[in-house]
C-alpha cells in the first residue's frame, strides 16, 4: 500500500466510520422521533405554498398513541366482543345492593349532583361540531367500553352542557386551586312502591333522562340495569313524578309515596 | 300510624253533600281540606294501622252523599319501621 | 311543627292537588307559587342564573340550608328547561373554600379581620374626607335594587356623579348605537326572533360558547326539520363557525367596510326596502365636530358616501370575498326571508363601536328587516343585569334612573322630586367614565388625580380593565389612594384592596335582574350567606346611615328623613342598617317600587314587584290591561304588539332623535384602528371568553367541573405561525405588546383557530392576566375600550431568557 493509497484508504475507512455513525445517529434520531408522540408533527419544508398549508395526516400508530384516558385501549380485544350478539335481549338477574352502590358511586364520579350533566370521560375535538352522536346516538359497546345511548332527545350542541372531565392537552390545572365545599344532591335511591311487589315509580325527574334504556338498558351499569330488558314501554308500569318533572307546583314533600292518577 | 291522602267526590245534591260533610267532620281521624267547586273534597286520614286506614276509606265510599273516593297516596313509612 | 303535622301538611297538599285535577281537569300550573318541594326534603325555587345576560331561569334545590342541585326551569320562556354547563353548576359557585366571611383591613402586607361597624365607619370617613373624590364602581351584576340604591347613594346622597359600572367595558357602544339610531336604548326585538328567523347573522359573535342556550334555541330548530341559514362573520374560527352555512373571516376592524359594502349593494341594486325607508327612516352621517347625533344627510348623499364601498374594494380592505358580500346583500335584499342579527363583544369592544352598531342597525332598517318576528337587529349582553341595572337604572357617570341624564335640568328635577331631596342636590356635570375614573385613581392627587377612594362592588377591575399596568397598578403605590372592594372571593381586585367587604351572592339574598331581551326577573333569598357576608345593598345603606350619624346632610331627604327609610307594618322606620333587621321587610320590593316610578318617561314601564314574583320574568314595557292584568311587550315599535305605537301605525319610532317617528340609517366610513400590526409587533391580539368560564373566573374557577375542563389561559395561534416560530402545543411563549408581556402555553388546534397573524388569549385566568397587555383606546362616544385588537409579538420563552441572560 502506498502511503497515498494507505492514506487514501484510511481516509475512506474514516469516512466510512463517520458515515456509519451518522447513519446510526440518524436512525436513532428517527427511531426516537418516531416513537415520541408528536405534539406538533414536523414536516419537510416544501416550495409549494399550498403544500405548506396542508397538514400531514397522522399515522395509525400516532392516533393510537395520542388517545388518552379510559378510551385509550378500547380496541384491544374488541373484535371478539363485537361478535357478541346483542339480540335477543334476555332477562337479567336483579341487581344486588352492592352493585347498585357501586353504580351510584361510579355515576357520582362525573356528576356534581344527581341530575347534573355528566362530564365527558374521554378526549374530544374542542372546536369542531361535536361528533358525539356517532357513538352515543344509538349507543355502542366495544370491548369493555360502553358508549351509552344519550338519555335525552339529541340537541345539536353537546358541548353546551357536557365538558371534558380531564383538562384538554396541553392545559393543566393549578395544583393549589381553591377547593369547593358543595355537597351535591345524592342519588334519589329506589323508586317508591305502593305495596310490596308493585312496580316502583321513577325516583328522578325525566327531564333530560327520558330514554330509560340509556342507563337501565342491558348495557347499563349492572347496578342500574333492569331485570327485564325485553320490556320496551317503561312508563306503562313505572310512573313519573309530576312534582319532580315540574308539571305541578307547590305539591309534594318528603316521604311522599306516589301520585297515582285516580 | 299511616297517613293517607284521599279525594272525596261529593254528590250533586246540596243536602246530601251537607250530610256527608257533617259525617266526615265528626271523625277525629279525618282532616278536611278546602273543597274545590264544592264537589271535590281533599282529606287526610290518620289511622292507627294500615288496615284501619283501608277500612276507613271503605266506609267513606259507602257514606251517603259521597260518589267516589280517590286514594291519592298512602304513607307506608312508619309501617316499615 | 312536628313530623306528623308536616307529613299531614304534605299529604293535604297532595290531596288538594289531586282534587284540583279532578275539579279542573288539569294542573293549575299558571298562577301558582313558584316553590316546588322535591324528594328528600329538597325545597325547589326559581331564580335566574347568576351568570350571563341570556337570563335563563333555573330551579334551585335547597336541602338543610344549602344549595344541593340545579335544574333547568321548564316554565321559563327563555330556556324552556335547558341550561348550559355553567348554569347546571351555578350552585357550586357559592361553596368555594375561600369565601370571604369577614371584613378585612389591609395592615402592612396582610389583611386583618375587623368588625362590620369598623368597616362601615372607615368607608363613611373616606367619603367625608372629600365626597366629590369618592367614586363608586359597580357592575352589570348588581341587582336592580342594588344599582338603584347605589345611584341614590351617589347622585341623591353625595350629590356627585362619580358612579360608573363595568358595563362600560361591555355594553356602552350598544347603548350609543341604540340611542343614535332609535333615540332610546335596548333592542326592539327579543328572543322570539330566534324561533322565527330564516337567516341568523352573527357579527363577531360566538354564541355557541357565550350564549349557548340561545344558540341551541336556533340550531335545535334544524333537528325539527326547519331550515335556518347561519352566517358567521368573525375574525377567528370558533365553535360557532362549525355550525354555520357560511363562515366569513375578516381582518380586524374592517367590519365597518363590510357593512358599508352591503348597504352599497342594496342601494345600487335597488333592493333596499323603499317603502319602509320612506315611511320610517332618515339618513345620518358623522358630523364635525363629532357628536353622537351626527348630521342629517339626504338619501342621495348617503348613496354618494357609499359609492367607494364596491365589493372589490371591500374585499381588498376586509379579506371577505366579493361573492360573499354579494351573497349577504342578496339576502338582505330579499323580502321573503326573515333575518336576525346577533352581536355582543365583537362589535361593542371596538374603538368604532358606536359606528358599527349604527351600521348594522342601518342595514336592517334599509332593507326593512325590522319589526316583524324573526327580522331584528339584536345586541346581546354579557352580564345578568347589564340591561336591568346599568342601562335601565342608569348607574353610569352621565345617567340618572329611567333613561334620564344628569345634563338635563328637567331630569334632575324629576329625580329630586322622586327622591324628595332639596332642589339643586343633583350635580349637573357627568362624572368620570370608567377609564377616566381609574386613570385619575391611579394618578397622584397633586397631578390631577382627584379620585381618592374607589368602592368596587360585584366586579373585578384589576383583571378586567384594559391596560391594567396603567389604570390600576399605580394607585397601589400611592399612599392617599384607598381601594374598597365588596366581593365574595379574594379576586385579583380584592387582594390588592385596602378594605375588603364580604358580600352575599345570588340566592343568599333577594334580587332582581334584567336580561338582553328587556326581561326583568326576580328571586328570593334561599340560603344564608356564609359567616358575616352581607348584601351589597345593605352595605350601601349601612354606609349611608353611618354618614347620617356623622352629620352628613346629604343622607337626609328634604323632610329630614333618612334617604333609605323604610317603614315597617307598625309605621315605624325599620333599622335597616342593623343587618339583624335587614330582612324584617323586603328591601328589594321597597327599592323597586320606588325605582318603578322613574321608568315611564322612556316607555320602559315595569309592573309591580309582586307580578315578577309570579312570573319567570316579564319584558318591558309591561302595561296594565283594562282587566287589571299586566301584559309584557315582545316587539317594540311594532304596531301589532307595542301598546305605545299609535293605533293604525305598523311601525313607530316614538323616541326618534328627530322627533318625527323616524329611525336613523347611518353612514360611517371604515378607518384603520388606532394600533395595527407592524414589523415590531406583527400579530393581532384578540381577547375573549370560553364556555366554561364566566368573565374573570372568580366564580367558575372555583367550580371543579368547569375548572378541570378549562384549567388555565393559553395563547391560540394558527398552525402556520406556530411552525414558523418553531413552537408546538404546550410550549411556553412570551406574548408582548407595547403595554406589557405575559408567558403563556401555546394551544394549536384547540378551542378556536385564528387566521395567520392573529393570536387569541382568554381573560378568565387570574394568574395569567392578559389585560396587562390590552389597549385602553376607546370609542369616542361610548368610552368603551377595545379588547379585541392590538399589535403584539410572540417569541419562544427560551429565546427571551437567553437575551435577558
Amino acid at each position: 500500500m502506498s502511503p497515498e493509497g494507505g492514506q487514501g484508504s484510511g481516509l475512506g475507512a474514516r469516512w466510512l466510520h463517520v458515515g456509519a455513525a451518522v447513519a446510526v445517529a440518524l436512525a436513532a434520531t428517527g427511531y426516537f422521533a418516531g416513537i415520541r408522540a408528536p405534539e406538533m408533527p414536523e414536516r419537510p419544508v416544501a416550495s409549494d405554498p399550498h403544500a405548506q398549508r396542508a397538514e400531514r395526516a397522522p399515522s395509525y400508530g400516532e392516533l393510537r398513541e395520542q388517545r388518552r384516558g379510559a378510551n385509550a385501549r378500547m380496541y384491544e380485544g374488541a373484535i371478539g366482543a363485537l361478535a357478541e350478539e346483542p339480540f335477543p335481549v334476555k332477562p337479567l338477574p336483579v341487581a344486588t345492593p352492592e352493585q347498585r352502590a357501586q353504580a351510584v358511586a361510579q355515576r357520582q364520579g362525573h356528576r356534581a349532583y344527581d341530575g347534573a350533566p355528566p362530564t365527558i370521560p374521554h378526549e374530544i375535538d374542542q372546536r369542531e361540531v361535536p361528533g358525539c352522536l356517532a357513538c352515543h346516538g344509538e349507543g355502542m359497546k366495544l370491548g369493555n367500553r360502553v358508549a351509552p345511548k344519550i338519555s335525552h332527545p339529541p340537541y345539536q350542541s353537546c358541548t353546551q352542557c357536557h365538558v371534558v372531565g380531564d383538562s384538554p392537552r396541553p392545559l393543566a390545572p393549578y395544583k393549589d386551586s381553591p377547593r369547593n365545599g358543595f355537597v351535591g344532591l345524592a342519588s334519589a335511591g329506589k323508586g317508591e312502591r305502593a305495596w310490596p311487589g308493585a312496580p316502583p315509580t321513577m325516583p328522578h325527574p325525566t327531564l333530560m333522562r327520558d330514554n330509560c334504556a340509556s342507563c337501565h338498558g342491558p348495557r347499563g351499569l349492572p347496578g342500574l340495569r333492569t331485570s327485564h330488558p325485553e320490556r320496551q314501554n317503561c312508563q306503562q308500569c313505572h310512573g313519573s313524578s309530576a312534582r319532580l318533572d315540574q308539571r305541578v307546583s307547590g305539591a309534594g314533600g318528603p316521604g311522599l309515596a306516589m301520585e297515582a292518577r285516580p | 300510624m299511616p297517613i293517607s291522602s284521599l279525594v272525596l267526590t261529593l254528590d250533586a245534591s246540596p243536602e246530601r253533600r251537607a250530610s256527608a260533610l257533617r259525617e266526615v267532620a265528626r271523625d277525629p281521624r279525618i282532616t278536611l281540606g278546602t273543597p274545590l267547586e264544592e264537589r271535590w273534597l281533599p282529606v287526610v286520614t290518620d289511622t292507627g294501622s294500615l288496615s284501619e286506614g283501608e277500612a276507613l276509606a271503605e266506609s267513606l265510599r259507602d257514606l251517603p252523599g259521597v260518589s267516589f273516593v280517590d286514594v291519592v297516596m298512602v304513607d307506608f313509612s312508619e309501617e316499615e319501621r | 311543627m312536628d313530623r306528623r303535622d308536616f307529613l299531614k301538611g304534605t299529604a293535604m297538599t297532595a290531596a288538594t292537588l289531586a282534587a284540583s285535577r279532578l275539579a279542573y281537569g288539569q294542573d293549575k300550573a299558571a298562577g301558582t307559587p313558584p316553590a316546588v318541594t322535591g324528594g328528600q326534603g329538597v325545597q325547589w325555587n326559581k331564580a335566574p342564573c347568576r351568570f350571563c345576560g341570556t337570563g335563563c331561569h333555573v330551579q334551585v334545590g335547597v336541602q338543610n340550608g344549602k344549595v344541593v342541585a340545579i335544574a333547568g326551569d321548564q316554565q321559563a320562556p327563555v330556556n324552556k328547561g335547558l341550561l348550559c354547563v355553567k348554569g347546571y353548576h351555578v350552585g357550586l359557585a357559592l361553596y368555594g373554600s375561600d369565601r370571604l366571611t369577614t371584613p378585612l383591613l389591609k395592615k402592612g402586607d396582610t389583611h386583618v379581620p375587623i368588625s362590620w361597624e369598623e368597616a362601615i365607619d372607615i368607608v363613611a370617613r373616606r367619603v367625608l374626607k372629600d365626597p366629590k373624590g369618592f367614586g363608586l364602581y359597580g357592575s352589570g351584576q348588581w341587582t336592580i335594587p342594588e344599582g338603584y340604591a347605589a345611584s341614590k347613594f351617589v347622585k341623591g346622597g353625595l350629590g356627585s356623579n362619580q358612579l360608573d359600572a363595568n358595563a362600560r367595558l361591555c355594553m356602552a357602544s350598544a347603548v350609543t348605537g341604540f340611542l343614535a339610531t332609535y333615540g332610546v336604548d335596548e333592542p326592539a326585538g327579543c328572543y322570539d326572533d330566534l324561533d322565527a328567523c330564516d337567516v341568523l347573522i352573527m357579527w363577531g359573535n360566538n354564541p355557541a360558547e357565550m350564549h349557548p342556550v340561545l344558540f341551541s334555541r336556533v340550531i335545535d330548530r334544524r333537528s325539527r326539520g326547519e331550515k335556518v341559514t347561519l352566517i358567521d362573520i368573525g375574525t377567528r374560527k370558533t365553535r360557532t363557525s362549525g355550525f354555520c352555512d357560511h363562515s366569513l373571516r375578516f381582518k380586524p376592524n374592517t367590519d365597518l367596510a363590510i357593512a358599508c359594502g352591503i348597504a352599497h349593494l342594496l342601494v345600487e341594486n335597488g333592493t333596499y326596502d323603499k317603502a319602509f325607508v320612506e315611511a320610517h327612516c332618515a339618513f345620518r352621517a358623522p358630523s364635525e365636530p363629532a357628536a353622537l347625533e351626527g348630521k342629517a344627510i339626504t338619501f342621495e348623499e348617503y348613496r354618494e358616501l357609499l359609492k367607494p364601498y364596491t365589493p372589490e374594494k371591500v374585499e381588498a380592505i376586509s379579506g371577505v370575498p366579493a361573492k360573499d358580500l354579494r351573497m349577504l346583500a342578496d339576502l338582505f335584499g330579499r323580502r321573503d326571508v326573515r333575518i336576525t342579527s346577533l352581536w355582543c363583544m365583537g362589535m361593542n369592544q371596538h374603538t368604532r363601536g358606536t359606528a358599527i352598531n349604527n351600521l348594522v342597525h342601518g342595514l336592517h332598517l334599509l332593507s326593512g328587516h325590522f319589526g316583524k318576528p324573526g327580522d331584528a337587529p339584536t345586541s346581546l349582553t354579557g352580564q345578568p343585569s347589564a340591561c336591568g341595572t346599568v342601562r335601565e337604572v342608569g348607574t353610569l357617570a352621565h345617567a340618572l334612573p329611567g333613561g334620564r341624564v344628569v345634563a338635563r335640568p328637567e331630569h334632575r328635577a324629576q329625580m329630586e322630586e322622586i327622591w324628595n331631596v332639596p332642589k339643586g342636590r343633583l350635580h349637573d356635570k357627568p362624572g368620570y367614565h370608567t377609564l377616566e375614573m381609574w386613570k385619575r385613581f391611579s394618578t397622584p392627587t397633586e397631578q390631577g388625580g382627584d379620585i381618592h377612594t374607589l368602592w368596587v362592588q360585584v366586579t373585578n377591575p384589576a383583571q378586567t380593565l384594559p391596560n391594567t399596568h396603567k389604570l390600576v397598578d399605580p394607585s397601589r403605590k400611592l399612599a392617599d389612594k384607598f381601594l374598597i372592594v365588596s366581593d365574595v372571593y379574594p379576586s385579583a381586585t380584592a387582594r390588592i384592596a385596602d378594605l375588603i367587604l364580604p358580600s352575599a351572592m345570588w340566592v343568599e339574598k333577594n334580587g332582581m335582574v334584567g336580561n338582553s331581551e328587556r326581561r326583568t326577573q326576580q328571586w328570593f333569598k334561599m340560603v344564608k350567606p356564609p359567616g358575616q357576608a352581607r348584601d351589597d345593598a345593605w352595605q350601601l345603606i349601612a354606609v349611608a346611615h353611618r354618614l347620617l350619624e356623622l352629620g352628613f346632610e346629604g343622607m337626609k331627604d328634604k323632610d329630614g328623613r333618612f334617604l333609605f327609610e323604610v317603614k315597617g307594618k307598625d309605621g315605624k322606620p325599620v333599622p335597616l342598617w342593623d343587618f339583624a333587621h335587614y330582612y324584617d321587610v323586603n328591601v328589594d320590593e321597597h327599592l323597586f317600587e320606588e325605582y318603578r316610578k322613574t321608568t315611564r318617561i322612556k316607555h320602559k314601564d315595569l309592573a309591580p314587584y309582586q307580578e315578577y314574583v309570579k312570573a319567570r320574568g316579564l319584558r318591558w314595557p309591561v302595561v296594565q290591561q283594562p282587566d287589571g292584568s299586566w301584559r309584557e311587550t315582545r316587539f317594540r315599535f311594532a304596531g301589532f304588539d307595542d301598546p305605545y305605537v299609535k293605533k293604525g301605525r305598523d311601525i313607530q319610532f316614538y323616541h326618534s332623535t328627530t322627533h318625527d317617528d323616524r329611525a336613523q340609517i347611518w353612514f360611517s366610513p371604515y378607518e384603520p384602528p388606532p394600533e395595527s400590526p407592524d414589523t415590531e409587533f406583527p400579530f393581532w391580539l384578540c381577547t375573549g371568553r370560553v364556555i366554561e368560564h364566566w368573565h374573570s373566573g372568580t366564580m367558575t374557577m372555583r367550580i371543579p367541573q368547569l375548572q378541570r375542563a378549562m384549567p388555565q389561559a393559553y395563547v391560540e395561534m394558527n398552525r402556520a405561525d406556530a411552525r414558523r416560530l418553531g413552537v408546538g402545543n404546550g410550549d411556553q411563549v412570551t406574548v408582548e405588546t407595547r403595554r406589557g408581556k405575559l408567558d403563556l402555553p401555546v394551544w394549536v388546534g384547540g378551542r378556536g383557530e385564528p387566521p395567520e397573524g392573529s393570536l387569541f388569549v382568554p381573560f378568565f385566568d387570574e394568574r395569567l392576566l392578559i389585560n396587562g397587555l390590552t389597549l385602553d383606546e376607546h370609542d369616542p362616544f361610548s368610552k368603551q375600550p377595545d379588547y379585541k385588537k392590538c399589535a403584539a409579538r410572540v417569541r419562544r420563552r427560551e429565546l427571551v431568557a437567553e437575551k435577558q441572560g
